[in-house]
């Protein structure tokens, strides 16, 4: 293992939802969206975050780089506590980590050229001078897989996945040494898909950058990532490398990949159908907050929420059955 | 052999648009049998949605389903029905799930509303009828307390709960033959392997045949027994769906196979290279060719014949 780059300990973020009735009543509500989170992320490696929609794994991406405030606990980069910190030393750590959206098109300016997106980062964190910006701008673009030419175009005369390639690029003109990909092919087809993946690792290896890899889908997961996370309902409930899923360990990890298709006939399990649907995170239920839907519920499990425990070398699991 | 349920033969449908004629779909053929389940695979764009709404005659201006063109079902050519008689077949006969659970429901009616209108359209029933029949269909397809819920409006329900009634919905006549239309593209796994249970479930139960249209290789495996793959509003391939994932034949099916991150396979992936040609003006001769590293003088001057290999597996490439 290397060393660590970044490390969060117990970070929750927390919604409230306040309109003039509640305060009034004072009965505000909380959405915790991500309620209670720690773990590490290495230098170098792809760490993946795996959950279903609502979970929390995108707001927990971005309020490791701190486009949310933290509600809770502390966040640390490079030894160093960026949980609270403001103002100029904000904007330093900004060229350090950058971000990749899942929407490739909405996160760009539609009213400015590929050239213009490409230059405010370069310009924002005095990376060149603006008679070298031609050539660190051509850099990039090439650096991505796109032509010199496409530098003139306005992203909607662009496809999805060259759209994806320009985001790629802006995340890279600072040269940072964090990413977060928050679900950076979903939009994409497959065919795509497989060359932006190959293009992350590609530049992954060129410039050691160490991803936070979010998405729903396993499969991407499992071929991209060193170790991954699962998360459900704002707590992480087991954490890995690959042999996750070769041997997975938690109740909800398992019935995840269960229901995982595979073009594979061998590869076809039983399908673990959970009842019901993922909770309200403004209701979280009592103890383990799976149980409701828990397949292995035993009677502790509504009442004592479990921590997330090393089980074996590695691998973490929060879950009464290994505690 | 017996008639097919489904015979499209030469389907082509385009769109007029002001900047040229998108040819979405160009000489479709296939035939689906009684009881059967078959399906599109394809790309964005490659006309496997328009397909679908051609078949239920969902097509209106600027496009336009080309004369030559016939939809042959039960042994009538729909395209050749008064619009009024089209009514009694839609919703009826063949129905549709489309893709987007969000935006297929009407948020300003009830689902009861929405459902026993769809029922009471069909068939004879009173008002108090087809409540009931909306009940049972909600339960049918695994809606908890359906009596309360039925009188909920749609953005009171989750998404996999809207794919449900859409399905309840699309079942509700007894029709013989379903269209689903991606219906779990917008899903989480775990709620989509329920859908496709209860898709599998209901296929069985009530014996409707069923075109399932999807991008997603890994999941039409486990819910149809044959594919087509579609490029560009053309076929290019069809066989059985086992046979045909672990042995293509056509360039592109194998390229996205390779595409795919499987949670089998670690490493680098072999993609597709280039991009999906646009629909207006859209490469000459096998419109695979530009991307194909098999490609040929030929492949860009000729559209390859759609070629029967074996039994049950055509392929329309210059290899074979």
């Amino acid at each position: 293992m290397g060393e660590t780059l970044i490390d969060v300990e117990d970070l929750k973020k927390y919604f409230i939802s306040s309109n003039f009735a509640s305060r009034l009543t004072g009965r505000e509500e909380a959405l915790r969206a991500v309620d209670g989170v720690s773990f590490d992320i290495y230098r170098g490696e792809t760490f993946g975050l795996v959950g279903e929609t609502g979970c929390g794994k995108s707001t927990l991406g971005r309020t490791i780089i701190r486009l949310y405030e933290p509600t809770d606990g502390k966040i640390y980069f490079k030894n160093t506590e960026i949980t609270s910190i403001k103002g100029s030393s904000l904007r330093k750590l900004r060229k350090d980590m950058q971000i990749v959206f899942q929407d490739p098109l909405s996160s760009l300016n539609p009213k400015k050229r590929i050239m213009e997106i490409l230059w405010e980062p370069l310009r924002l964190h005095n990376i060149c001078s603006e008679h070298e910006k031609e050539r660190k701008i051509f850099e990039l673009l090439e650096l991505v897989g796109l032509s010199k030419a496409d530098r003139h175009k306005y992203p909607h005369e662009l496809s999805g996945g060259m759209l994806q390639r320009v985001n790629i690029a802006r995340a890279l003109a600072v040269d940072p040494d964090f990413i977060v990909l928050d679900e950076p092919t979903s939009a994409l087809d497959v065919s795509i898909q497989a060359q932006i993946l190959n293009l992350l690792r590609k530049l992954q290896n060129e410039f050691r950058l160490t991803y936070l890899f979010i998405s729903h889908d396993l499969g991407i997961i499992h071929n991209m990532c060193d170790r991954i996370a699962v998360m459900y309902l704002g707590r992480i409930v087991e954490v890995g490398d690959w042999k996750v899923f070769e041997n997975p360990m938690h109740p909800y990890t398992k019935a995840l990949l269960s229901c995982v298709p595979s073009i594979r006939k061998e590869s076809r399990k039983n399908k673990i159908l959970l009842k019901g649907a993922v909770p309200s995170p403004v209701n979280i239920p009592s103890g383990c907050r799976f149980h409701p839907r828990c397949f292995l519920k035993e009677d502790i499990c509504s009442e004592i929420e479990p921590d997330l425990k090393e089980v074996k070398k590695d691998r973490y699991v929060a879950c009464h059955l290994y505690q | 052999m017996t008639d097919p349920l489904l015979s499209v033969e030469n389907l082509r449908t385009y769109f007029y648009t002001p900047y040229g004629v998108v040819k979405a779909v160009n000489g479709v053929n296939f035939e689906l049998e009684s009881g059967k389940a078959l399906g599109i695979i394809g790309e964005s764009g490659s006309g496997k949605t328009v397909t679908g709404l051609s078949i239920m005659r969902l097509i209106f201006p600027p496009g336009k389903i080309l004369k030559g063109s016939r939809i042959m079902f039960q042994g009538e050519d729909l395209l050749l029905k008064p619009e009024n008689e089209m009514r009694s077949v839609r919703g009826n006969r063949i129905s549709m799930v489309f893709q987007d659970p969000m935006t297929s429901l009407n948020p300003v009616f009830t689902i009861g509303e929405q459902l026993t209108r769809v029922i009471q359209t069909h068939q004879d029933l009173t008002k108090k009828e087809a409540i009931e029949k909306a009940i049972t269909l909600l339960k049918e397809v695994g809606i908890s307390d359906p009596e309360k819920r039925i009188k909920n409006y749609p953005h009171q329900f989750s998404g996999g709960m809207r794919q449900r009634v859409l399905i309840a919905m699309a079942i509700s006549c007894h029709p013989n033959l379903i269209i689903a239309d991606e219906p779990t593209t917008a899903l989480d796994v775990t709620t989509q392997a329920k859908i496709i249970e209860l898709l599998k479930d209901l296929q069985r139960k009530i014996g409707t045949s069923l075109i399932f249209i999807t991008h997603d290789l890994a999941l039409i495996s486990e819910i149809v027994s044959e594919v087509i793959v579609m490029y560009c509003g053309m076929i290019l391939e069809r066989g059985e769906v086992d046979e045909l994932l672990s042995e293509p034949l056509h360039p592109y099916t194998e390229g996205l196979l390779h595409s795919l991150p499987d949670v089998n396979i670690k490493g680098d992936l072999q993609p597709i290279e280039g991009t999906i040609p646009s629909p207006i003006n859209p490469p000459s001769g096998c419109k695979f060719h530009p991307r194909c590293k098999h490609a040929t003088v030929e492949c860009r001057e000729d559209v390859p014949e759609f070629k029967k290999i074996r039994s049950d597996r055509y392929v329309s490439c210059i290899l074979y």
